[in-house]
């Protein structure tokens, strides 16, 4: 069948079942766009490119398909770049189909060209410049094949627009051939006999679930493991939702903001099985400190992780699941073995209460509650309710966010954070009890990911409720999605946590810079509710809790998308922390 | 500490940037980096050399696997791998000091490939030590330019696992070929002219002198395949000298 490169492009994402497509039209892809109405594929218009990518992304992390996003040329597609780190840095498998100039003006500085595939090098799995029409249908079925499998990834395509409009004969490729693209997916048999055999022998086990446990879909394999030999789970930021947090043997996060009993276990651990992460410095701080009296399982799927960050005493190479389901069988029960261990770190859990009070006995940090602190010329200059709100911020975030958690937990819905301390918060207290059901930025830790991420996951999700959780900060960097909120009539609940503050950058200068606070004021406006209300959102603000339980009830559970401004106190910060360098040591619990 | 590996990748446009690439945003230092074809089609190889120790060498080999265009990585150490580079060195040479500089190449095995009224070019192939030693003597006389390859290197053949550190300045010996299985005739080059065919081509011998050839035209040229395909080789590789010296 011969057709034109848009088609043969559009019949290509057909072939691998796409059903819809996050973009941004613009010169040199109107070829494409000029035919994407013949084919049955949602186009959700976002009003920023780097939206696509994150809603792509989010598509892909909530789903376990893989997100497609498209760009034009040059600064459409420039703007991509940061959603395509974001996808790089978390695994998640998207593509980037961008517009470029005609062949024959490649590299003489074009209107609108920019060097994509060199732009993007780092932070792709693969890219693909595509000169022939005729390649198109390969082109895009190794990139699917190569963003899915594996250690998942974003694949861009470049597509000039001359390409777009030469006629090609279109055969779908059946198979890959990618000779250099060979992962290894089944663990070595005689690592896993010896992995079970470590287990057995362990006294003090402790499982580190990262999103690799559910991007290969393994979380069952997980729990039921750590069930059967009564092992500890502590998750990653991305591996939240790989383990139920309702369960006993769940420690809570990992890391710089990781829960106190978590951080000791791996403190305390003898042998540490680290299942699809890559020991971010988050994680583990200074290398060497990091769980020092353990021996290292480490299974993962990308080879170069092993061994890249922490010493290794037993690498496996493979798929998440297809390790963890052999290992599930050689295990054996946990039983009493693991009594006098459990007990221990029951025994921190109410040490760290302890420690808790203590500390705020003795009046040393804790919440604090204030004013922000307003940048000049933004004082308020009359008195209507929301100058007077946005002067009164007494809202614990923390109540805000336990009120939230619990909600989310009943209804079973999917929460999305921005960045940030709302972020933190939400990783600490929300309880995840499903994979996918928890949408961050990890690894790149992208402020405006988002609103652009809850609108994504709602169009994978319909039938989910789709809670986002950011602060004024974070959502200032992407806000105008709420526009595509609105024309989608996407179902997306947004949560603000307005504290007038760019709140993790402002805890690090208070904590760690005597408090010398420079550049972290935000003040007090936008007006989050009438911002919400000219985006056609149902909008409400919350200021007590008598005014949160209402409104937050309310608004979680109206019909259509609606927006919740919370003003919380300016200067909560988030415990524990780890300060940055330092080992577990030095962790600050309140 | 220098280690070296060989990549063989996929012929795709943008391959050389992606490995350097890599090396440049993981903060590896590169050394020396030589690209050429190789016998199978559309595949290329790379000899890249670098500092670091095994943990780098090892995360280095693990990142380039990464990359979809990479299809190996081969480990070159100096033990078990034959190294060698090219340089070509034009040094200053008034027409009475002549006999010197040839005297010189001829102790080197190394070639005159160029003529001119002051001055003259060598051509050198061998490990990175004897090109070294060669460039240094040949700075008595003036040197005016030196372009060198950097190394480019071959496993040795299976039977053997670990193999004697070729001396400074000694021709790999005969006795060097006998201890292995003939070589893959794979010819991994960096280009670089008629020898540039066959200094990275497998276990070494040295060919004698062939008839109506200067020993300085030949010597440093020790490939058994050389011995094999005979004269037509060596007469390719004289029209090449001729051209050499008519262009200049």
């Amino acid at each position: 069948m011969r057709v034109d490169g848009a088609r043969a492009l559009l019949m290509s994402l057909l072939e691998e079942k796409v059903e819809v497509v996050f973009g941004y039209p613009g010169g040199s892809v109107i070829t494409l766009y000029d035919v994407l109405p013949e084919f049955p594929i949602r186009h959700v218009l976002v009003r920023h490119e780097q939206g696509a990518a994150h809603a792509a992304d989010a598509y892909a992390r909530v789903s376990g398909k893989v997100g497609v996003c498209f760009a034009t040329s040059g600064p459409g597609a420039t703007n991509l770049v940061t959603g395509l780190a974001n996808a790089m840095m978390d695994s998640i498998p998207i593509i980037a189909v961008t517009g470029q100039v005609a062949v024959g003006s490649l590299g003489t500085d074009a209107f609108q060209e920019a060097d994509l595939t060199g732009i993007t090098l780092p932070v792709t799995k693969h890219s693909y410049l595509v000169k022939k029409a005729s390649d198109i249908p390969r082109v895009v079925k190794e990139a699917f094949h190569i963003a899915a499998t594996g250690r998942p990834g974003p694949v861009l395509i470049d597509l000039p627009k001359d390409v777009q409009l030469a006629q090609c004969e279109f055969h779908y490729p059946k198979a890959v051939d990618l000779p250099g693209y060979k992962p290894n997916y089944d663990a070595h048999p005689q690592q896993l006999q010896r992995a079970a055999r470590a287990i057995a022998a362990s006294p003090r086990p402790v499982i580190l679930a990262g999103g690799g446990v559910i991007a290969s879909g393994a979380s069952d394999v997980l729990t039921a493991l750590a069930r059967k030999a009564s092992i500890p789970v502590v998750p990653t930021l991305m591996g939240l939702g790989a383990f139920p947090a309702g369960d006993p043997l769940f420690l809570g996060i990992a890391g710089m903001h990781g829960s106190y009993v978590a951080s000791r276990a791996l403190h305390e651990a003898d042998l540490l099985i680290a299942v699809g992460t890559r020991f971010s410095d988050r994680v583990t701080g200074p290398p060497k400190g990091f769980a020092p009296r353990a021996r290292v399982i480490h299974i993962d799927i990308d080879p170069a992780e092993i061994g890249k960050n922490v010493r290794v005493t037993l690498p496996i190479v493979a798929d998440a699941r297809r390790a963890l389901e052999p290992l599930l069988e050689l295990v054996p029960e946990g039983g009493v073995a693991r009594r006098p261990w459990l007990k221990e770190l029951d025994d921190w859990k109410a040490e760290a209460v302890r420690l808790v009070e203590r500390n705020v006995a003795r009046g040393r940090r804790g919440a604090v509650t204030g004013t922000a602190d307003l940048a000049a010329g933004d004082r308020p200059s009359g008195q209507s309710a929301f100058e007077k709100a946005a002067r009164r911020r007494t809202l614990s975030p923390l109540e805000v966010m336990d009120r939230l958690g619990a909600w989310t937990r009943d209804h079973e819905a999917i929460v999305v954070t921005d960045v940030g301390q709302h972020q933190m918060w939400a990783a600490q207290r929300v309880p995840v009890d499903h994979p996918r059901a928890f949408v961050t930025s990890g690894g790149l830790g992208t402020m405006g990911f988002g609103l652009p991420a809850a609108l994504g996951a709602k169009v994978a999700r319909p039938d989910k409720p789709v809670v986002l959780v950011t602060g004024d900060g974070s959502f200032q960097m992407q806000l105008q999605q709420l526009a595509t909120i609105r024309s989608e009539n996407l179902d997306v609940k947004v949560v603000i946590f307005n504290n007038g503050y760019l709140g993790m950058v402002r805890q690090w200068q208070d904590l760690f810079n005597d408090k010398r606070y420079s550049a972290v004021a935000l003040g007090q406006w936008p007006d989050f509710c009438k911002l919400g209300e000219a985006y056609g959102l149902r909008a409400a603000r919350a200021t007590s809790t008598a005014s949160l339980k209402k409104y937050l009830t309310e608004t979680l559970e109206c019909e259509g998308p609606a927006l919740l401004e919370c003003m919380v106190e300016p200067e909560a910060n988030v415990f524990p922390i780890v300060p940055p360098g330092q080992g577990f040591e030095q962790v600050i619990l309140s | 500490m220098r280690k070296m590996i060989a990549v063989l990748v996929g012929d795709s446009p943008g391959v050389l940037a992606r490995v350097a690439g890599l090396f440049a945003r993981r903060g590896y230092n590169i050394d020396s980096l030589a690209v050429g074809t190789t016998d199978r089609p559309s595949t290329s190889r790379m000899t890249i050399a670098f500092q670091g120790d095994e943990t780098v060498k090892e995360q280095v080999s693990k990142q380039l696997y990464k990359l979809i265009d990479v299809y190996k990585v081969s480990d070159l150490d100096a033990e078990n791998s034959v190294v060698r580079e090219l340089a070509l060195v034009r040094v200053h040479c008034e027409p009475a000091r002549r006999p010197q500089v040839v005297q010189l190449a001829d102790l080197f095995r190394a070639r005159v490939v160029d003529v001119s009224r002051n001055s003259m070019i060598i051509e050198t192939s061998g490990t990175q030590e004897k090109v070294e030693a060669l460039i240094q003597l040949l700075r008595d006389f003036g040197l005016q330019e030196v372009v060198r390859t950097g190394p480019i290197a071959l496993e040795r053949g299976m039977a053997k696992t670990s193999a004697e550190v070729t001396p400074l300045n000694k021709a790999v010996g005969d006795n060097d070929l006998d201890a292995y299985p003939r070589p893959v005739a794979a010819a991994a080059t960096a280009g670089g002219g008629g020898a540039g065919g066959v200094s990275g081509a497998g276990p070494l011998r040295r060919v004698g002198p062939v008839r109506g050839l200067a020993s300085s035209q030949i010597a440093g040229v020790f490939s058994e395949d050389i011995a094999v395909n005979g004269l037509e080789f060596y007469e390719e590789l004289n029209s090449t000298d001729e051209e050499d010296r008519k262009r200049s």
